[in-house]
């Protein structure tokens, strides 16, 4: 993969990072919806990433984001595991060939259709570990759904939305 | 022996998964809320600065109800004061106030950063060490109880919100004192509750909620809010409060951080009792 593409994937990173704890974080918008968009770095690595190299980052993304939620080791947690759910996905269900060219999932480079559920199922699997993880116990647990119901499908439609809004200028640059 | 290096190196990313799994899980579940210090303090010095920036720039967005919100504080302090009454006893007020001395001083302070969304939710002061801010402070809103310092570093410190499954506090309902806790389910922002309580009095919708000086982080009669429903529960032996905050917790922005001037002399004599138990 060339360097450009590595340091756009960094901007872009850091930019989506720093919008979800310093204005997501503090939106509060009801007792049920709190998104987590920044997963979209998570999701937009390369398909073709080596194993380790991954862990290692969605381990410090999501060290960087518990330092502003005081939740030490939650959200390096989940990263961590979806990313390992991630690999899983593309060894099951995606073709090797495919795989190969190491493209970033957005929508210049693959199918609308395989995007948006690409990036359903890995939201709502995030959200899931994550409200879990968090509650800790199953007392609650419709509490828990419901707010795994509403964050996933909000962040969908944010994450969708910041995709569709920098598409055409990553058209543009490569 | 070559083979055993074979195995480790092909299968790298496995061990590497599983390491970070288990490291993650210990840091989540070995900081509890009084122990995360460490964790705060190496990450304020960086985060404080972020937080405080975005800070200056989002304030100007909510002066209005700041402002909406410290008028009220200002007519409810200027009405309490001395001048309002009409004395029909000359001396017996005015000796009292005399007779007495500060216990309690405040630090105003802005919330940097704040959460209402979790089960166990944090808020971030711009006032640390330098101000001479404790762990164990008290901390209110212009309209209420909001929280409690858990930890300080020089320049920041992070509070417990009274949204946190951990937060305790004596309450005092309708001006009696209740041997029960104000805690939150993780629910709703807007209710906290009060569980188990006697119904030895009768609690009605409307009754003001208000700190006792029991906790010697809060003095006495600071609001907590309103009860909205009582239920008894327990075969009928206990009573079961929900209370709306007076203190709107989604939007805390200017907050005071208690000091109690007499904190250490009441802690030194309580402690020796306190162990005997």
């Amino acid at each position: 993969m060339k360097t450009s593409h590595w340091i756009r994937l960094i901007v872009f990173g850091l930019f989506l990072i720093l919008v979800q704890v310093l204005i997501i974080n503090n939106l509060n918008l009801n007792r049920f919806m709190f998104p987590q968009i920044y997963i979209l770095v998570l999701l937009g690595l390369p398909v073709n990433i080596k194993h380790w190299l991954s862990y290692l980052i969605a381990f410090t993304i999501g060290f960087i984001v518990d330092s502003f939620t005081y939740t030490p080791g939650l959200h390096a947690f989940t990263a961590v595991m979806v990313m390992f759910l991630r690999h899983l996905y593309f060894n099951i269900f995606v073709d090797k060939e495919w795989i190969s060219t190491g493209i970033s999932p957005s929508f210049d480079t693959t199918e609308g259709l395989w995007l948006v559920s690409y990036v359903a199922i890995f939201s709502f699997l995030y959200h899931l570990v994550l409200l879990l993880m968090e509650s800790f116990t199953f007392f609650e647990f419709g509490n828990t759904l419901l707010k795994i119901v509403y964050s996933s499908s909000l962040s969908i439609l944010l994450i969708l939305l910041f995709l569709f809004a920098f598409r055409n200028r990553s058209l543009n640059e490569t | 022996m070559q083979n055993l290096l074979q195995f480790l190196r092909n299968n790298f990313h496995v061990f590497l998964f599983l390491f970070l799994q288990i490291i993650s899980l210990t840091v989540l579940l070995r900081f509890n809320n009084y122990h995360r210090s460490i964790f705060f303090n190496t990450s304020s010095t960086v985060n404080g600065n972020i937080l405080e920036s975005r800070n200056q720039i989002l304030n100007y967005f909510n002066l209005r109800s700041q402002n909406e919100e410290l008028r009220k504080e200002n007519i409810r302090l200027r009405t309490s004061g001395t001048e309002n009454f009409l004395f029909f006893s000359s001396d017996t007020f005015l000796f009292k106030d005399r007779e007495g001395m500060v216990q309690f001083s405040y630090v105003p302070a802005k919330v940097i950063n704040n959460s209402a969304n979790h089960p166990k939710n944090f808020f971030t002061l711009n006032r640390g060490l330098l101000h001479d801010i404790e762990i164990g402070m008290g901390v209110m809103a212009p309209t209420g109880v909001a929280g409690v310092v858990v930890d300080v570093s020089e320049h920041f410190s992070v509070c417990m919100s009274i949204l946190n499954r951990d937060f305790k506090l004596t309450p005092k309902i309708n001006d009696v004192v209740h041997y029960g806790n104000v805690s939150w389910n993780g629910k709703d922002p807007r209710f906290v509750q009060i569980n188990r309580i006697s119904d030895y009095y009768d609690i009605l919708e409307g009754q003001e909620v208000r700190t006792t000086s029991y906790a010697h982080y809060f003095p006495k009669d600071i609001s907590i809010g309103r009860v909205v429903s009582s239920e008894k529960a327990g075969d009928g032996k206990y009573l079961n409060i929900e209370v709306e905050l007076s203190a709107n917790m989604t939007q805390l922005s200017t907050v005071y951080i208690i000091k109690n001037i007499f904190r250490k002399e009441l802690d030194e004599i309580e402690a020796p009792v306190r162990n005997e138990n």
